[in-house]
């Protein structure tokens, strides 16, 4: 007995071995489509040439269909249309065509320290698949939304949830990608997990990813993946004019800036200072704070007593903290300049009376009159009871419906690697709850911003900062040469 | 005899290891040989480090990830920001994790149980804020991106079936040295210090070198884990070594079991299949890995791996009562009917 024991013990490897393969079993059902999607994907550009348009479709399409076992993947698919249209019998995969069903995977931060957001931005989502027809499957954030249609064709919406990490977002994204054959990924919320799922979704070139609230500039300004749109501002352009407003309006010369330590903040604080000091302004003190700060104290101590103004860029509970110890530190002395998520309508109650008056630019504001955003506002709130728009609801919503709008215009056709639904998704140009948006040759938006002023609890606008594009205005060759913005960079 | 007889013991698991490196990536599919093959090697190889920590040494360390974290930045930082030969810094990498490791356990070497932990855990949290905040080598928040995996001639390691490879054989080979360094004499003065530290320097060791010497082996598997993590996320970032990431090596190692070095492997398995599947089911994955950890706490001290080795354990002697209760049994059913 005794002797055999740890000949036992060798076999749990076999064992952890035989758990492995069973894992491999279980997944080669679902796995079909993994499998076949990279084959699909392949032959694909070499027959393009000679069949570039969908009428044409059996020479191309019954090769894959084919080689395609009739197994769960084509069954899973015929089961919604077992008639399936004669024209295409192939199955989708991801690769897709003009029969079945299409997958909308959208992505967020629905676990770790920005959960809140998160449910802010599947309501943007969900909403846009309620105008195709869509119903709510239930009222929690996970659950989906059902017999949506565009072009003929079932929208299925996936959920997933990340942390806020980008491994976890990217684990997410290939989950949706590779095993629910997601052909279209909207999201994510931050701006590294958007940096990591371009390099992901770069090799996938049939699936599209349209960005939720990702705001990192290199997302779409250096180094673009062709299947990669932004249908938003970044960090930059959410700070745009402030700077100009600041030196010219308010008078300021001389400001020192608190912000989070990594790359959104720099976004911000490097286009107020940009535009600053590109008027003449100085910057006495740039302080960065480690995300997730509790005590301020050390940090505003190092802000010095002669600037005219102070310019914080943080999110959520980071931006609450600050403000109340800046306040019982410094008396209120020194005026603060906000960043655009610092006072996003996301949190401006919990900042309560003392945002009122606060200046930032961004997206979005409550008071801009148009009937798109009235009416947002108001199906939001029909929808889900008390929720008002805030940057992530409106973003994501916008993402999703330039997704369905493209979609639509095509028919519902993904073939080719998804080029002529990619095409028509870089065409949208509509007018948006925010404003009208069109995209640059990058597929980043072109689109407004506005000065704002907290009042009343809510956002007015000081003025409108029309067709703000992703070098704020500057020359463009002279903008991406001057480096991404960092710590020190710009250095003025 | 004796010779051939650990040759035994050793061939068929070996023979079924080989077996699955050779069937799994023809089975499995893209998704599954990646997100979950992978994943739970590499994780398990993470878990192994501290499974043989805490069942051999009954050190409870929560400094694992600040290790991984250093092979891992290490193999990003030479070849991103020094553009150094990818090979050159993979080796440079895996050997900072012993040296990581010797460093963790010489701070921690003079300390047990509860403080062990609580020292750990400052050097696992010192090492998330380290990377996110010493920025000019770490490069802060958003850490390293866009990491290539080496390519040799016709063998890209980015590639999922060339990384499978890499990856499995590292799991084999890490399961082997630590159940060698196990069955080692020092491996006897580790167990001398998880069982009984007074007596272990009453009989003439150091137990803080022996400490030092655990932390220090447990480091290389940490250091492994950690490059093969970069190669498989293609990006390192602090988030990749935050708290979360401490919490979830010790679930695994606790799902696993730690009696065995093994039980990582099962754990990071089962976890990782939790993390993937369960989201078709419910929309509380997290509670449910919650859930998990709680069962399997409360009714096998020694996690899945306990489970099953009771089991086998008791198998027998059920067999046999089963065996012997039939028989009465049947005795009793064919004899008169009392009362």
């Amino acid at each position: 007995m005794r002797q055999r024991k740890p000949t036992g013990v060798w076999r749990l490897l076999g064992v952890l071995v035989t758990l492995l393969l069973i894992a491999a079993a279980c997944g080669g059902d679902e796995g079909e489509d993994a499998t076949t999607q990279a084959p699909a994907t392949a032959p694909e550009p070499a027959p393009a040439p000679d069949a570039p348009e969908p009428p044409a479709p059996p020479a191309t399409e019954s090769a894959p269909a084919d080689a395609e076992p009739t197994g769960e993947g084509a069954s899973d698919d015929a089961g919604d249309d077992p008639a399936a249209s004669d024209d295409v019998t192939a199955t989708d995969d991801g690769a897709a065509d003009a029969t079945g069903s299409i997958t909308i995977g959208a992505i967020s931060t629905l676990d770790g320290p920005f959960a809140a957001l998160g449910d802010f931005s599947m309501h943007g989502v969900k909403l846009a698949l309620l105008e195709y027809g869509g119903e709510l499957d239930g009222t929690d954030t996970r659950d989906g939304v059902s017999g949506a249609t565009v072009a003929g064709l079932d929208i299925e919406l996936v959920i997933e949830g990340s942390d806020a990490t980008p491994d976890v977002a990217v684990e997410a994204t290939r989950r949706m990608v590779e095993q629910d054959g997601a052909d279209i990924i909207i999201g994510p919320l931050s701006g590294d997990e958007g940096l990591a799922l371009k390099d992901y979704i770069r090799d996938f070139p049939e699936v599209t990813l349209v960005n939720g609230t990702s705001a990192s500039q290199d997302l779409t300004l250096r180094d673009p993946a062709p299947n990669v749109f932004r249908f938003g501002g970044d960090g930059a352009m959410w700070t745009f004019g402030v700077g100009t407003y600041a030196y010219e309006e308010l008078g300021y010369r001389t400001i020192a800036t608190v912000a989070e330590d990594y790359s959104y903040p720099y976004d911000q604080v490097g286009a107020v200072l940009t535009e600053f000091c590109a008027l003449g302004g100085t910057v006495a003190e740039r302080i960065w704070v480690p995300l997730g700060t509790q005590d301020y104290s050390s940090f505003v101590a190092q802000i010095p007593n002669d600037v005219d103004a102070v310019f914080f860029a943080m999110g959520g509970t980071d931006a609450i903290n600050f403000v109340k110890q800046y306040d019982e530190f410094t008396g209120q002395a020194i005026p603060l300049v906000a960043g655009p998520t610092a006072v996003d309508q996301s949190v401006l109650s919990e900042l309560g009376d003392r945002a009122e008056g606060l200046i930032s630019s961004g997206p979005v504001v409550d008071d801009s009159g148009l009937a798109e955003f009235d009416a947002f506002a108001a199906r939001l709130d029909e929808v889900f009871p008390g929720q008002t728009p805030n940057i992530f609801n409106v973003y994501y919503y916008i993402a999703t419906k330039s997704a369905l709008q493209a979609l639509e215009e095509v028919g519902g056709d993904l073939s080719d690697a998804s080029a002529a639904f990619q095409a028509a998704l870089a065409e949208q140009s509509w007018q948006t709850p925010i404003g009208p948006v069109v995209l640059d040759d990058n597929r980043q938006a072109v689109v407004d911003m506005y000065l704002r002023r907290v009042d009343g609890g809510i956002q007015k606008t000081i003025e409108t900062l029309p067709k703000v594009n992703a070098t704020l205005g500057f020359d463009r060759d002279e903008y991406i040469a001057q480096g991404s913005f960092s710590r020190d960079n710009p250095s003025c | 005899m004796r010779a051939s007889e650990r040759w035994r013991r050793v061939a068929w698991p070996l023979a079924a290891a080989c077996i699955g490196i050779v069937v799994v990536p023809i089975t499995a599919s893209d998704f599954v040989l990646l997100q979950i093959v992978i994943k739970s090697l590499w994780l398990g190889i993470a878990g192994a480090s501290l499974a043989f920590l805490i069942g051999q040494a009954g050190l409870i360390s929560l400094g694992q990830t600040a290790i991984f974290g250093t092979a891992g930045y290490m193999m990003a930082i030479l070849t991103l920001s020094y553009g150094l030969n990818i090979w050159l810094a993979a080796a440079c990498a895996v050997a900072s994790g012993p040296v990581a490791g010797l460093l963790v356990g010489l701070l921690s070497s003079r300390s047990s149980g509860l403080y062990l932990m609580m020292l750990t855990l400052a050097v696992g949290v010192f090492a998330f804020f380290f990377g996110q905040q010493y920025q000019p080598i770490t490069r802060g928040h958003t850490g390293f991106n866009g990491f290539e995996s080496p390519v040799i001639g016709d063998v890209d390691f980015n590639e999922r079936r060339p990384l499978f490879y890499v990856t499995a054989v590292a799991a084999v080979l890490i399961v082997v040295a630590l159940r060698y360094v196990a069955g080692s004499p020092a491996g006897l003065a580790f167990r001398g210090l998880r069982d009984n530290r007074e007596r272990l320097a009453a009989l003439g060791y150091n137990p803080a070198a022996v400490t030092v010497a655990a932390f220090a082996v447990s480091g290389v598997a940490a250091g492994i884990g950690g490059v093969l993590s970069v190669w498989y996320n293609g990006a390192i970032s602090p988030g990749s070594i935050d708290i979360t990431r401490i919490i979830e090596l010790l679930v695994v190692v606790t799902i696993g079991g730690a009696i065995r070095i093994e039980g990582a492997f099962l754990g990071a398995l089962a976890v990782t299949l939790l993390r993937n599947f369960a989201s078709d089911f419910t929309n509380r994955v997290e509670t449910l890995v919650g859930a998990a950890f709680i069962i399997v706490v409360l009714f096998s001290r020694h996690g899945i791996l306990g489970l099953w080795l009771e089991a086998r354990s008791r198998a027998p002697q059920v067999f046999e009562s089963l065996r012997g209760q039939l028989r009465p049994r049947s005795r009793a059913a064919a004899g008169p009917p009392a009362r």
